[in-house]
């Protein structure tokens, strides 16, 4: 780079349903954060198909490219490094900016960060709070993934707990869905349930006194589904406020508490939330409320660092290896990457 | 320097070309690799090598082009993601040229088929069964009262318009695609081809050597049945069919129109997405 301007790395991710560039500094700072989301697209089929979901990051891979370019003011001659999503996450979906990112960085001979999705969300949690102090436990809950780890520093992360069946996030668009609440419905079920009383029906929360730290939310999925069943329609509409702010809680108190006990017996300083599920009100509310009785430091990011985006990505790739021009030219995606892998390393 | 790539099949074209002043082109280096299901893995490294082998390196690329498609979903996509990343960072056009355009252009072009011959038919797989086909003829051997506009292939599914109708100039005569790229079952290919050219019934394009098929020798057994085969391409021939995406007739260099950018250029998917079961769930989640 000329100039002693900073390094620039453009960041692109594509592992599920949002198209996502992001431009930041080498010392983490966000020049420009840009997603395209498909809900839209894939709300007439209720649930992300891998194929569409393919079809429209190829429509938009360049397009969000372009755009991170244009806020951040800048050329694609001043960009110093690339970092991209390689797993987990649908492998169609990877794949397309994979080969975005690597083209990229081949035409213009740069250096190509591959990052772990996952270590993506953690990063969230000091693109928000660069103060925040280690180790802490952070909750990883979205429509894919509900774990939790522990994380030492910037790039050393400890699997301690995660969900044996659905994701918290599917969880919630499940119920959603069940309401009648439309897609994804996480959001609006976040919303309904704000309206109505959260003790008025009784949901199991799973694995509650199992004494260990994983999740598993197919019970609480399965109740709803027969007290729901059980009913006419009339009386779903009638009381789908109190039902979503019960099968709310029920999500939230696995969460949390488990969240905390992990806080505990890892004996950290701080706490973290990341993951699309960390948009949830009642979550944020609580993790900032009990944190805060336990005398533990909490990180609860903006909610654009919580869903998929690619300035995480960016902060990810700056503790991750760096592959010079060209040795990255047969790297590829892959669709299941477990917590502690550091792709590229 | 012009880039040009396919991926949309098992093998995995390149070709860095020179545009010479009459604005036809000369190869200077091609590679291919059958690669299979690998295919998306090779690429970039492929076009790294062919661009070494010329001497030369990226920022020298001027204009890029890339099949389209129709071919497995992945390697077409992962094609045309790749050509507008690099038209993206090298601040270069790039244009998209459907992938059976290329395989019966490049059979044309090597004299694979001649003047006498009926029609070229290309065949790439289309998984689940399905293959992906289009029907070229010479345009001279169209009988005037045809109405080739609405020549289509019946019984197919997921019809999608390409390019247009013309194909490449053969020693001054142009071929032209009959109907649309299609999806169908191989059993019903050759008589759908039958059907399209008339040879069936003796009319439409009459007399001639008959349709030269060009595909996978596996795929075109299927395609041709118990029929006697004629004269057979195996698609392993057609390698290097990247080479000819810059010069088919009608797109010579920039179409007026065409604009050239990343986004302009799109993959030919013709089938759509199997999404019916998740439309199902959603309109009855108590299934
Ligand atoms: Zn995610």
């Amino acid at each position: 780079m000329s100039g002693g301007r900073e390094e620039l790395i453009l960041a692109i991710e594509t592992s599920c349903d949002d198209t996502a560039a992001a431009l930041i500094t080498a010392s983490g700072e966000v020049r420009a954060s840009v997603s395209a989301s498909q809900d839209a697209i894939h709300e007439r089929y209720g649930g992300v198909v891998p194929e569409v979901a393919s079809r429209a990051h190829v429509e938009r891979a360049t397009v969000v490219v372009r755009e991170a370019l244009a806020v951040a003011g800048v050329s694609i001659k001043d960009v110093g490094r690339v970092a991209v999503t390689v797993g987990p996450g649908l492998i169609g979906a990877l794949l397309v900016g994979v080969h975005t990112a690597k083209a990229i960085a081949w035409a213009r001979r740069l250096p190509l960060t591959p990052v772990n999705h996952l270590h993506g969300h953690l990063a969230a949690a000091w693109l928000a709070d660069p103060a925040a102090p280690f180790p802490m436990v952070t909750l990883v809950a979205s429509g894919g993934h509900t774990l939790l780890v522990r994380v030492d520093d910037r790039g050393t992360f400890t699997l301690l707990g995660q969900t044996l069946d659905d994701a918290a996030g599917e969880a919630f668009d499940k119920g959603a869905r069940l309401l009648g609440l439309g897609y994804p419905g996480g959001r609006e079920l976040d919303l309904l349930a704000g309206e109505g009383d959260p003790h008025a029906f009784e949901f199991p929360v799973g694995l509650k006194r199992s004494g260990n730290l994983d999740f598993s939310f197919s019970g609480v999925k399965t109740s709803l589904f027969y007290l729901l069943r059980s009913w006419t329609a009339e009386e779903r509409v009638a009381r789908a406020a109190d039902v979503a702010a019960s099968y709310r809680r029920a999500v939230v108190e696995a969460l949390v508490s488990k969240l905390l006990a992990a806080a505990e017996a890892e004996g950290v300083a701080a706490v973290a939330i990341a993951g699309g599920v960390a948009a949830n009100s009642l979550l944020r509310h609580r993790v900032e409320r009990e944190a805060a009785e336990r005398g533990l430091h909490a990180v609860v990011p903006p909610l654009r660092f919580c869903t998929d985006n690619a300035a995480m990505i960016g902060v990810a790739a700056l503790a991750g290896p760096v592959l010079p021009f060209p040795d990255y030219l047969d790297l590829e995606a892959s669709a299941s990457l477990p917590i502690e892998a550091t792709p590229g390393a | 320097m012009i880039v040009a790539l396919d991926t949309s099949s098992t093998m995995c074209s390149v070709a860095v070309m020179r545009r010479l002043d009459d604005g036809s082109h000369r190869v200077l280096a091609v590679r291919n690799e059958l690669s299979g299901a690998t295919q998306t893995r090779v690429l970039l490294g492929l076009v790294d090598q062919t661009l070494a082998e010329v001497g030369t390196t990226p920022e020298h690329v001027s204009a890029l082009f890339v099949g389209t498609g129709p071919g497995t979903f992945t390697g077409v996509r992962i094609g045309v993601a790749t050509a507008r990343s690099l038209a993206l960072a090298l601040d270069v056009p790039v244009f998209g040229r459907c992938s059976l355009h290329a395989l019966a252009a490049a059979a044309l072009t090597r004299g694979r088929v001649s003047a006498e011959d009926t029609a070229v038919v290309p065949v790439v797989d289309a998984r689940r069964g399905q293959v992906f086909a289009a029907v070229f003829v010479r345009a001279e051997r169209l009988r005037a009262d045809r109405d080739q506009a609405t020549a289509g292939v019946d019984e197919t599914t997921g019809v999608e318009e390409t390019e247009g109708p013309v194909l490449f100039d053969v020693d001054g005569f142009p071929w032209v695609r009959l109907g649309d790229v299609y999806a169908a079952d191989p059993s019903g290919v050759a008589e759908s081809v039958d059907r399209l050219i008339g040879t069936g019934a003796g009319v439409g394009l009459g007399a001639g050597a008959g349709p030269v098929y060009l595909g996978r020798t596996d795929l075109l057994s299927e395609v041709l049945g118990r029929r006697e085969p004629g004269e057979i391409e195996a698609a392993f021939l057609v390698v290097g069919h990247a080479a000819v995406l810059p010069d088919f007739a009608a797109f010579r260099g920039a179409r007026p129109g065409d604009p050239g950018t990343p986004e302009s250029v799109a993959p030919i998917y013709v089938r759509s997405p199997d999404a019916d079961v998740h439309i199902a769930k959603m309109r009855d989640p108590w299934a």
